[in-house]
């Protein structure tokens, strides 16, 4: 998804002479190689997000797209307030990437985890939120984002499906049937990196998937058909429905199973427990 | 003042640095604008009213819904594109990051705008604005920054050294902020393609000595009191 953001990002550049690409120093390899022509307009501002924000702010047009790019708890966290007044008071128009999904560096520990992105995000106004799954559904976000009058949060994230044979349905939802092909009484909702979960482990197998990118769609009228419906998005607490059961072994399996341990270890959180 | 909400004291501390930045701007543009300028210290909004107002940038009948209930005049600058304010603040250590933006956005191979920054000492508590004078290193760009060093907030976090040493990275002038020709004088006189800090010293609710208290910092005058400012403030002009 990175590689594509940089393509994405680079044919917006020149389509589009008044966009830029701030970046908060990581992912400049990607765009500063030595036959590219574009430096002038992919910045690297440096570990300082919360001016990257309010500098974003000041390029904003509505000509031009400002994509702003650097590891998610970083931009979302730290500039969460930038980003409240900049893109929900005073309506400039951003597009926020984040470089990783919630626990693509988990191995690096909780200060760079960021689960908490879209439930933050999604209390601010004239922002849109995309959660894409696939390397398809990101190119969808940000071509959307670029055309809309609207900011927009796109998480990237390193465990994304990859292509897979679904049907468009309305609202961005998409179904991919069951492997066996056969009527089901069971239906998965999941957005962002669960799908990719949901197929490494045959949960499509005797169950159909439906998936989008956008965490605040509506669920479809289509999944009354089906007698059990499960939200597979753990860390989401979106809109969707959630069913415990599914929603705890996805997390089990994406927090190495000991998701407790890592924060408590790094936060000295055990200590506190022994008292 | 009828709604007695907002910051009066650190209003009256940038009256004059906006008088100052306005005929400057006459001077070399042919008129008063604020859509270059930023007050980043946004509670001082009161004063960049008062001057708007006093420049023809603002109807008066619009001062009369100052802080009002449902008025777009609130107690901090607003978002009102129509009047040129272009960016609200009122959250601290927001207005730089900004402005070095638009400036760099507004920027030509011929042409540097000028865009006019107004932050507080207090305000330079906030890390985001130490971020912002880095990226305006980066970029060179011919922003004025004023910076209200009415000492207000030293007693809680003291500032003032630092300010100075960070601007001797900079063009800077240290400057009376309640002298308005010599800002004016100062800005004529300043590199026209780079940066420059204007290190203000001023008084918190200058001339009104009394309201350089703290306790004024957001206490609004009983209408006792309004009158009593206000005859003070005509002995004062007289």
């Amino acid at each position: 998804m990175r590689k594509k953001f940089v393509e994405l990002s680079k044919k917006e550049l020149i389509n589009n002479p008044g966009s830029y690409v701030l970046l908060g120093d990581i992912g400049v390899g990607g765009f500063v190689l030595q036959d590219e022509s574009l430096p002038d307009r992919v910045i690297n501002m440096g570990i300082a997000e919360q001016s990257l924000v309010g500098f974003a702010a000041g390029l904003a047009d509505k000509k031009a797209n400002i994509i702003v790019h650097t590891i998610s708890p970083f931009l979302v966290e730290r500039a969460y307030e930038q980003i409240k007044l900049n893109c929900g008071y005073n309506q400039k128009k951003l597009i926020l990437i984040s470089a990783n999904g919630p626990f693509d560096y988990e191995k690096l520990g909780p200060t760079h985890h960021c689960p908490a992105d879209i439930n933050l995000l999604s209390m601010i106004p004239y922002l849109e939120l995309r959660t894409p799954s696939t390397i398809e559904e990101f190119e969808s976000s940000f071509n959307d984002a670029c055309n809309s009058n609207l900011s927009f949060y796109i998480r990237v994230t390193s465990r994304y499906a990859h292509s897979i044979n679904y049907t468009e349905l309305e609202d961005g939802w998409k179904l991919l049937k069951n492997k066996s092909n056969l009527k089901v009484n069971k239906a998965y909702l999941t957005t962002g990196e669960s799908l990719k979960y949901l197929l490494d482990n045959n949960l499509n197998i005797n169950a159909d998937i439906y998936f989008t990118s956008n965490p605040k769609s509506v669920i479809p009228n289509i999944i009354n058909k089906y007698s059990k419906v499960y939200s597979v998005e753990p860390y989401l607490r979106s809109e969707f429905v959630r069913s415990e059961s599914v929603t705890a072994q996805i997390a089990s399996i994406l927090f190495d199973n000991k998701p407790k341990k890592i924060i408590k270890e790094n936060l000295g959180w055990e200590d506190f427990d022994h008292e | 003042m009828m709604s007695r909400e907002g910051h009066v004291a650190s209003s009256f501390s940038i009256v004059d640095i906006l008088v100052g930045i306005f005929n400057y701007q006459i001077k070399i543009y042919g008129q008063a604008k604020v859509d270059n300028l930023v007050l980043s210290k946004g509670h001082a909004v009161f004063a960049l009213y008062a001057a708007m107002a006093e420049y023809g940038l603002l109807f008066t009948e619009s001062e009369d819904a100052i802080c009002k209930n449902n008025s777009p005049m609130i107690g901090h600058v607003p978002v009102l594109p129509e009047l040129g304010l272009n960016y609200g603040t009122g959250s601290l250590g927001q207005g730089l990051s900004y402005a070095i933006g638009a400036s760099y956005r507004e920027r030509t191979k011929d042409f540097n705008p000028e865009y006019f920054v107004i932050l507080g000492d207090g305000e330079m508590n906030e890390g985001s604005c130490w971020e912002a004078i880095l990226l305006l290193k980066k970029f060179e760009l011919p922003l004025r920054v004023f910076i209200d060093l009415n000492l207000s907030s030293e007693r809680a976090l003291p500032v003032k050294n630092f300010i100075h040493s960070i601007v001797e990275n900079f063009d800077h002038v240290i400057v009376d902020g309640h002298d308005p020709d010599l800002l004016v004088q100062s800005l004529s006189r300043c590199n026209k393609d780079k940066p420059v800090f204007y290190i203000c010293n001023t008084l918190k609710g200058y001339p009104l000595v009394e309201l350089s208290s703290p306790i004024w910092h957001h206490k609004s005058p009983s209408p006792d009191e309004f009158g009593s400012f206000i005859n003070k403030l005509e002995t004062f002009f007289q």
